[in-house]
């Protein structure tokens, strides 16, 4: 799925956020809380929710590989409430933590999805269930709050620059 | 063998019938609708409405010997030459319009392998792309003697 794509860019970058997480800062803070927001709006709510709603409607619902897959999903949600309460409380030590458990997860997620779980699904779709997907998805995607989309791209966007700016600013504390 | 446009190089595929295993089995015909040359469909018919729809080069029914089975069935159809028809523009409004007003579900080209076939894979690309909705198409290209070469959704 096309999300893959910003959801990649984003966890990609989780290792140099953690790197210069400061609790002092108000923009280091503040660059989490909008990577959360991405993460439960982008990740979970639009496309996370297209795969449970829609996309695996189509497959056995009891089946090993969805079944791992939803698991895969509630412990990313998971990592995301265990991160914003850390940040709640300052604790940067348990931010990282779940940050870093949440970059290894969806990393090994989308891997599991783009190699066995689309292809799996693939192969036994009828070219009419193909035509059915594709239009609910678009529909999907009509519905989506626009706006909200267009943050989480600007988000990923100006991701490497605001990660500059906290570098700058931590060089310039010490 | 003679040279020239691959699209029209003779080839003598007959050493294959001592080959063929004979067959006494009757086959029904999966065709669901007349007519079916792309000059003479009326897009809106109601057999194309949200359809699943086939749009086959002249020559692949000919090339594979169980088209009806496996690629016409549950289809609605259309054929056309993208090398010898007149009036190719036709074509790809009436291909805009399955999109857009018929509202097809999904859009099957097949061709022959002949380079001249591709002609009509380009007129659907140029439909989707001037076209208000998008939808699934697959590309399923055909060998002289009736194998499938690739068939990828594009």
């Amino acid at each position: 799925m096309d999300e893959h794509i910003l959801i990649k860019k984003w966890i990609e970058l989780i290792p140099v956020i953690i790197e210069n997480i400061n609790n002092e800062s108000g923009d280091s803070r503040q660059l989490i809380l909008d990577g959360l927001d991405f993460i439960r709006f982008y990740a979970d709510k639009f496309h996370h929710a297209k795969e449970e709603d829609i996309l695996f409607e189509y497959t056995d619902k009891n089946s090993d590989i969805i079944k791992t897959i939803l698991q895969d999903h509630e412990s990313a949600r998971s990592h995301v409430r265990a991160t914003s309460e850390a940040l709640k409380r300052g604790n940067r030590n348990l931010i990282a933590e779940h940050l870093n458990a949440y970059k290894e997860l969806l990393k090994e997620h989308i891997k599991k999805e783009d190699e066995i779980l689309y292809p799996w699904i693939d192969r036994d779709l009828s070219t009419t269930q193909v035509g059915e997907l594709f239009a609910k998805f678009n529909e999907a995607e009509v519905k989506i709050d626009k706006e909200t989309i267009e943050k989480c791209k600007s988000f990923i966007k100006e991701l490497k620059q605001r990660i500059e700016n906290l570098k700058i600013k931590k060089e310039e504390v010490k | 063998m003679m040279d020239g446009c691959p699209g029209s190089r003779m080839q003598d595929f007959r050493k294959k019938d001592t080959e063929a295993e004979e067959e006494n089995v009757k086959r029904q015909s999966q065709l669901r609708q007349w007519p079916i040359q792309l000059h003479l469909v009326s897009p809106e018919a109601p057999y194309y409405r949200k359809a699943d729809v086939l749009l086959s080069a002249d020559c692949v029914a000919f090339a594979i010997g169980d088209f009806h089975k496996d690629y016409l069935k549950g289809k609605s159809i259309a054929i056309a030459c993208p090398k010898l028809d007149e009036g190719q523009d036709e074509y790809v409004e009436k291909i805009k319009s399955w999109i857009d007003d018929a509202q097809i579900n999904t859009l099957t080209v097949m061709t022959m392998q002949v380079p001249c076939c591709g002609g009509l894979v380009a007129m659907v690309q140029q439909a989707l792309q001037s076209g208000k909705k998008k939808i699934p198409v697959k590309s399923i290209v055909v060998s002289l003697q009736g194998d499938i070469l690739s068939e990828e959704w594009i």
